[in-house]
């Protein structure tokens, strides 16, 4: 016996379908309007080629939505996995110990106390520290040779626990992703290219390692200046750590090649001077004199000294 | 060279030296600094009457911090002073200074435990700092960072280093530091965040 068949949709219906998957796509993306030429997209558009492109809107709209924990720690894990590539860690177990139970104390002062946290020290001469979405910081040995003592260290680790907590990496990586794969979807139609594409990955990855090569917003720098130093301050430190250590970077040339990438991907160090002084002032100066000093930050200054 | 020159040129050199090298305890920093804007040498940190102004351009020598304040001796038209200025309003030229602890009696703020300790390490610790690019290092390029290979071994090395909630409590217990309450800061009126 025949089954009934389903009433086959018109393709009325399906071109509704596919503008309504364009209008989420492009309401739920920061993406200029600019970026998708309906009308061209339209002409290329066969009637048979409707099917595919409305699935691969919404493949696309799927993939764009926020991200969840679990992704935000394995995007993060292989962000870490690629800086790793660039920057070897330190091959001293009880440095690494060191730096991660510091990076963990300060991590329990924060509403994400329960993320995988990870951190360590990676061997380069660039100055520079680095978060990854879920939990990874890595610092570079050249930053940490600067500092003069453990809340200037504290001070740097707090910044990019703030970075991590607030979530800014993965804003910024989804952002571009969303920008990458609307390009793509046009592309997708025009060049009939829709069969075992990784765009997603490939996107959120590649934007990310973007984001580190090229910077975050001016604002989420700032903005993880003010919690990273009021992470430090709950900790127990002197909240000002990280104020010294820029200041000390403030004195240096501003061609110091060992500086250029941590320069060209933050905020004019003055200004960031400038701004956590105005916040913390009359706020947090209390503070200023509690502990900074531990003999135990020497012994990694004297183990990296060492490995010279 | 006429003896008045002369004269004018030993004064203006000892001028300089002094400036340079004021009165130095045994235990103190001697970093330098530049004044960066018109501002007041302060009897205290934060308060008190006006020691003397600071012009703009002056170099001083830098003992200590508290908070946001630094300790300078600045060469000023009433002689050499010792008193207190903002942080924002310095930069280090060569270093920065110790705990401020360290510096030994100014106030009631020689509190650090391990003040002397925070000297040394200070100095013993830091590389020094000039203002010249460091000849034959460079830092890392954005291509070397995009293009870099994922390492999984590494990633596996630095996980097993991974400190518990508890480690991380008894580091802080062994260090003399406990956990605060303390409120978020916001940014100061007129700065976006």
């Amino acid at each position: 016996m025949q089954r009934p068949r389903a009433p086959k949709r018109s393709n009325v219906v399906r071109w509704c379908e596919l503008r309504a998957a364009m209008l989420a796509l492009l309401l739920g993306t920061a993406v200029p309007a600019a970026a998708f030429d309906f009308g061209k997209l339209i002409e290329n558009v066969g009637k048979g080629d409707v099917d595919k492109l409305l699935e691969t809107g919404k493949r696309v709209v799927a993939a764009t939505r926020s991200m969840t924990e679990a992704e935000e720690i394995h995007l993060g894990r292989d962000l870490a996995g690629r800086l790793l590539g660039a920057m070897p860690p330190l091959r001293q177990a009880e440095a690494q110990a060191y730096i991660n139970r510091l990076g963990r104390w300060l991590t329990l002062q924060t509403t994400r106390p329960n993320l995988p946290w990870h951190f360590a020290i990676v061997t380069s001469d660039s100055l520079g520290a680095f978060a990854t979405p879920g939990g990874h910081v890595l610092v570079t040995t050249a930053l940490i040779r600067l500092m003069r003592d453990e809340s200037e260290l504290a001070g740097v680790l707090a910044h990019e626990i703030a970075h991590v907590i607030e979530r800014h990496h993965v804003e910024a990586v989804m952002k571009k992703a969303r920008a990458a794969l609307a390009r793509d979807v046009a592309a997708d139609v025009v060049a009939d290219y829709t069969k075992g594409n990784p765009l997603v990955r490939n996107a959120l990855l590649e934007g990310g390692m973007n984001l580190y090569a090229s910077g975050l917003d001016q604002g989420d720098e700032f903005a993880a200046d003010l919690t990273g130093v009021t992470i430090a301050a709950r900790a127990g430190y002197d909240p000002f750590g990280l104020l010294m250590l820029l200041t000390t970077l403030d004195a240096l040339d501003p061609a110091e090649p060992r500086a250029s990438l941590l320069f060209a991907t933050h905020p004019d160090t003055r200004e960031r001077i400038e701004r956590v002084a105005a916040a913390a002032a009359s706020r947090l100066e209390d503070y200023g004199t509690t502990l900074r000093d531990l003999e135990r930050f020497d012994t990694l200054q004297a183990e990296l000294a060492a490995q010279r | 060279m006429s003896t008045t020159a002369a004269t004018a040129f030993v004064a203006l050199v000892s001028a300089l030296l002094l400036t340079a090298a004021p009165v130095r305890a045994a235990n103190e920093s001697n970093d330098r600094g530049l004044i960066l804007r018109d501002t007041s040498l302060l009897a205290e940190p934060g308060h008190g009457a006006p020691l003397a102004e600071l012009a703009r351009g002056t170099t001083v020598s830098v003992h200590g911090r508290q908070g946001l304040w630094m300790l300078i001796t600045a060469l000023t038209p009433g002689g050499e002073q010792r008193g207190w200025t903002r942080l924002t309003a310095l930069r280090l030229e060569s270093g920065a200074p110790p705990a401020a602890g360290a510096t030994g009696g100014s106030g009631g703020f020689a509190r650090l435990s391990r003040s002397v300790t925070g000297l040394l390490s200070g100095l013993r610790g830091r590389e020094t700092r000039t203002a010249h690019a460091t000849i034959g290092v460079r830092g890392l390029t954005p291509g070397e960072i995009e293009t870099a290979r994922f390492d999984a071994a590494a990633l596996a090395w630095i996980a097993e280093a991974q400190a518990s909630a508890a480690q991380a409590q008894q580091f802080a217990a062994s260090g003399g530091l406990t956990a605060r309450t303390i409120p978020p800061l916001a940014p100061a009126a007129g700065r976006s965040p």
